[in-house]
Order: C-alpha cells, then sequence, then structure tokens
C-alpha cells in the first residue's frame, strides 16, 4: 500500500514539476494582469444562476445589495490578507506548499478531492448549457425541486453536450483557453444587456427614477417562491464571500498570487468581485424576474437577450467546465496507472456529463458551492497556523517533511475533526464554515503543540 | 490593421451594450434589440479572434 501511495506521489511530483521552483523575479507579473485575469474569470456560467437563485429565496433589495457590498468586499480582504501575502512570501503553489506540511500522501488525496468536486461543478456548468439548448428547441427542462433526470430529451441532450465539452477539452485546451479568454467581455455585455433590456417589461421608467420600487416589488420583494428557504441579508453577506472560498481562504490561489509583486495585489480580486460577483448576480435577477421566477437558465437568457443570450449561456458553461474538465483529468490521471491522459480526461468528462444529467446539481447550486468550500477549507486553515501562528509559538516547520510523513496524522485528524464539526453544528450550511475554520486553526495549533510537548 | 482590429471589436462591444438601452427608450423594438445585439456578438467573436491571432504573431 505505502508502496502504491509513493508510486502515485511520484507520478503526480511529475505532473507538477514544471512549477516545483518559487517563482523568479523576472517572472512577477504587473498588477493590471491580475485585474485582467480576475475580471475574466468570475463573469461565467454560475453567475446565470445564483443571481436567479437570490430572487427565488426572497432576498430583499436592500439586502441583497448591501450584502453583496459586504460578502465581497470580505473575499477581496480574504484574498489580501489571508491568500496574496503567504503567496508573495513562499512563491509555491499549493500543492507544493503543502506537500511537506501535509505529507505527500494526503497532499495527494488532496489533490485528487479536489478534482472530483471540479467535477461537480462541471457537471453543473454542462446543466446550464444544456438548459439553453433544450430552451431554444422547445424541449423540457426540469422543474425547480426535480432530482432526478426528468424526460429522456434532457438526457440526451445533457449527455451530448458533456461529451462535446470533453472533446473540446482532450482536443485543445490551449487554444480553446486563449478563445475563451475573448468571451469574458462578451459574457459581461449579455449580463448587462439581458438586464438592462427587460426594464420596459418590468416597469423601470428609461429615467431609472423608479428602479427601486420597482426592484422591491417586482424583483427583490422578500417572497421566497414556493418549496425555497427564505434568505436574509446574512445569507448573502455569507455567500458572497464563501463562493471562492476553496480560493481565498483555501489558498488555491496561491498559484496565481506566487506572480504578484506584493500582497497588496490581493485587491485586485475586487475586479473580478464587483463585477461578476455583484452585477451579474444583479442582472440575473433581474432576468429571473422579468420571466415570473422560472427556473431556467436558458430560458431566462434567450427571452432576455434573443438568441445571443443563449449563446452566452453555452458559451459561459462551456468556458467553465472547460478548465475543470482538463485539470480533473490532470490530478486523477497521477493515479492511475501509466493511462493517457486524453483517457483519464475521456473518463472524468463522461462521469461528469452523467452527472449533469441530474438537474439536482444545478438546482442546488448554492448548497453546493458551500460544501465545496466547506470540504477543503481545513486545509487553508492548517497551512494559514503553519505559516503565520506556530512559527511564533516556537513550533518546528514542515513537520510531515521533518518526520517523514506520506500521511500528517495531525492534519488529518484536523480535517476530518473539523467536517464533522461542522456538519453537527446547528447552524445553516451557509454559516458552517467560519466556526469550521476557527476551530480548525485553534485544534492545529493545539495538536501540533501537545506533540511537541509529547515529544520532548 | 493592428490597430483597427481591437479598435472595431471594441466598437462591438460597446454597441452591443448600447442595444438594450435603444430599446430602452424606445428606439428599437424588442425583436430589433435582439437581433442587433446578435450582430454585435458575431462581430466581436469574428473581430476578436483575429485580434488575438494577430497579436501572437508579432515579434
Amino acid at each position: 500500500m505505502a508502496a502504491e501511495v509513493t508510486e502515485i506521489v511520484s507520478r503526480m511530483d511529475r505532473l507538477y514539476e514544471y512549477d516545483r521552483e518559487p517563482v523568479a523575479e523576472s517572472k512577477l507579473q504587473s498588477g493590471g494582469r491580475f485585474a485582467g485575469l480576475f475580471a475574466g474569470e468570475h463573469v461565467a456560467a454560475t453567475e446565470f444562476v445564483i443571481g436567479a437563485f437570490f430572487v427565488l429565496h426572497g432576498v430583499r433589495a436592500a439586502d441583497l445589495f448591501l450584502g453583496l457590498l459586504l460578502g465581497n468586499a470580505l473575499a477581496v480582504l480574504s484574498w489580501t490578507f489571508i491568500c496574496a501575502p503567504i503567496a508573495v512570501r513562499t512563491r509555491l503553489t499549493l500543492y507544493w506548499y503543502l506537500r511537506p506540511i501535509l505529507g505527500s500522501g494526503l497532499t495527494a488525496a488532496y489533490n485528487v478531492l479536489n478534482a472530483l468536486l471540479f467535477c461537480v461543478l462541471a457537471g453543473a456548468m454542462i446543466s446550464v448549457s444544456s438548459t439553453a439548448v433544450c430552451s431554444v428547441a422547445g424541449l423540457a427542462t426540469p422543474a425547480p425541486t426535480d432530482v432526478w433526470p426528468a424526460s429522456l430529451s434532457w438526457v440526451l441532450v445533457t449527455f451530448a453536450i458533456g461529451v462535446l465539452f470533453t472533446l473540446l477539452a482532450i482536443l485543445g485546451f490551449e487554444g480553446l483557453s486563449r478563445f475563451a479568454s475573448v468571451c469574458s467581455p462578451w459574457l459581461f455585455v449579455i449580463f448587462v444587456a439581458g438586464a438592462v433590456g427587460v426594464m420596459p417589461r418590468l416597469g423601470v421608467q428609461p429615467d431609472f427614477r423608479n428602479f427601486w420600487q420597482v426592484a422591491e416589488t417586482r424583483i427583490w420583494n422578500g417572497v421566497p417562491s414556493p418549496g425555497q428557504e427564505p434568505f436574509g441579508l446574512w445569507h448573502i453577506v455569507f455567500f458572497a464571500w464563501f463562493a471562492n472560498l476553496a480560493m481565498h481562504i483555501g489558498l488555491s490561489d496561491l498559484a496565481l498570487f506566487r506572480y504578484a509583486r506584493s500582497w497588496k495585489y490581493g485587491l485586485w480580486s475586487a475586479c473580478g468581485m464587483y463585477p461578476g460577483h455583484m452585477l451579474a448576480w444583479i442582472c440575473s435577477g433581474i432576468m429571473m424576474a422579468a420571466i415570473n421566477r422560472e427556473v431556467n437558465p436558458g430560458l431566462m437568457a434567450y427571452a432576455c437577450a434573443g438568441l445571443a443570450g443563449a449563446i452566452a449561456v453555452m458559451i459561459a458553461g462551456w468556458t467553465t467546465a472547460n478548465p475543470t474538465l482538463y485539470r480533473a483529468g490532470l490530478a486523477l490521471q497521477s493515479v492511475t496507472h501509466n493511462t493517457a491522459r486524453w483517457k483519464v480526461t475521456a473518463a472524468a468528462g463522461l462521469a461528469t456529463a452523467a452527472i449533469a444529467c441530474f438537474p439536482v446539481v444545478f438546482l442546488k447550486l448554492l448548497d453546493y458551492v458551500a460544501i465545496y468550500g466547506l470540504t477543503l477549507m481545513p486545509v487553508g486553515a492548517i497551512a494559514f497556523a503553519e505559516h503565520w501562528i506556530l512559527p511564533r509559538l516556537g513550533a518546528e516547520p514542515e513537520p510531515a517533511r521533518r518526520r517523514g510523513w506520506l500521511v500528517n496524522p495531525l492534519a488529518l485528524a484536523v480535517w476530518a475533526g473539523t467536517l464533522l464539526f461542522c456538519y453537527w453544528l446547528p447552524l445553516h450550511l451557509f454559516f458552517k464554515w467560519l466556526p469550521g475554520y476557527l476551530a480548525a486553526t485553534v485544534a492545529y495549533c493545539g495538536l501540533r503543540l501537545l506533540e511537541r510537548r509529547t515529544k520532548a | 490593421m493592428t490597430r483597427l482590429l481591437p479598435a472595431a471589436g471594441l466598437a462591438s462591444l460597446l454597441a452591443g451594450l448600447a442595444t438594450p438601452f435603444l430599446h430602452w427608450h424606445g428606439v428599437l423594438s424588442e425583436n430589433q434589440f435582439k437581433q442587433a445585439l446578435l450582430v454585435c456578438s458575431l462581430a466581436w467573436f469574428v473581430l476578436a479572434p483575429l485580434w488575438l491571432v494577430r497579436r501572437q504573431r508579432q515579434p
């Protein structure tokens, strides 16, 4: 078993060989480049669903605007004060930063778990794209409470789109990624155009003077749709904060910020948060209200922005799913024996396409985003404790490397214990991660100090 | 050409952004707005990749 894990780890190491060394000074990037990266990355297919769901959950207009302002500010501050400083000091990706802390075996497990969670997210994107095709073709789409596939046509269209996305991810990831970069500004235009285009339908005057009145009575009126739990200010604040939890608090974006000249570059994340996670969510909420709260992102965009809107949903789904499938294939390749990457990506893509046929993956997207961040958050807490707290308490750095651990048992215990603690915590799913993060940090520091005392 | 392509691409995006406002102010009907948005979108997808390819070819 240990030999097998060692073999898997060495294959994963070869895969990430190119970023083993800290980034050289000459490779550091300008702030403008970070602004562009964030702006491009955070206007995606998920935005068509998230903003629309806030309307279904009966958020009030004032709570939405204030919640998004505050929650996105907290996300920007998390990138600036938690992720970017560690990235700038270490200049390493999370994979290489975690290795001497978690041990190579646990780091590999983290990587594979991340890939699997990403596959489900890609599945949701395929479902969203499928709603666009079904809406244009006049085929049935799932109802808001559906868990299982409701019709054969839905399954056939969704699976075909999944196969198409998988083929594209296998055939030309890099070229297509370059093409995807031209989609972001256009997607943003479609969000704004769709929302502004339905203003006359909602009764908003061209001089904008009655917008707030319409917003409070017809869009975010505080009345949840049947079967949806009501959301308030703090649901919005926390959702906007943890929407990218794995990236900032979870430290995945070390990969990005290791190219930053200063930790202050974390502030550039605002260029992604406010257009993508505020304006685009508001726009999709407005579009949702204009189609009488029907849960169908494809129909919503088609009805509000015409064929360009339906194409936008399709392209947004693909641009989000494409790198996700590619990364999942890359991570899973290392745990398979000498299997070509295209075969692994194909297998991961087909499994993702099958997952996408279950409408629950996009109809419960808000909960899934919360679970995704929550699952990986304890590792971020461990890395934070190792970087900032334990050196000040006199603990030796890089415990797994020093002791030759394949799996750091303390980290594994804290990771599993935190997830159990969060599971039992009597709080709404959206609020569980913060006490969980604090508990993980304290528990890991405690265990490390206890272990040092026992050893002494 | 190297300056024309980005300028034309940007113009197509801005024109796309302008169409819903024209509809809101009653200048375009809903159908005209949607068609104009589609045309601007197609223009962007022709111009932007061309610009991208040319920029990559530059030394």
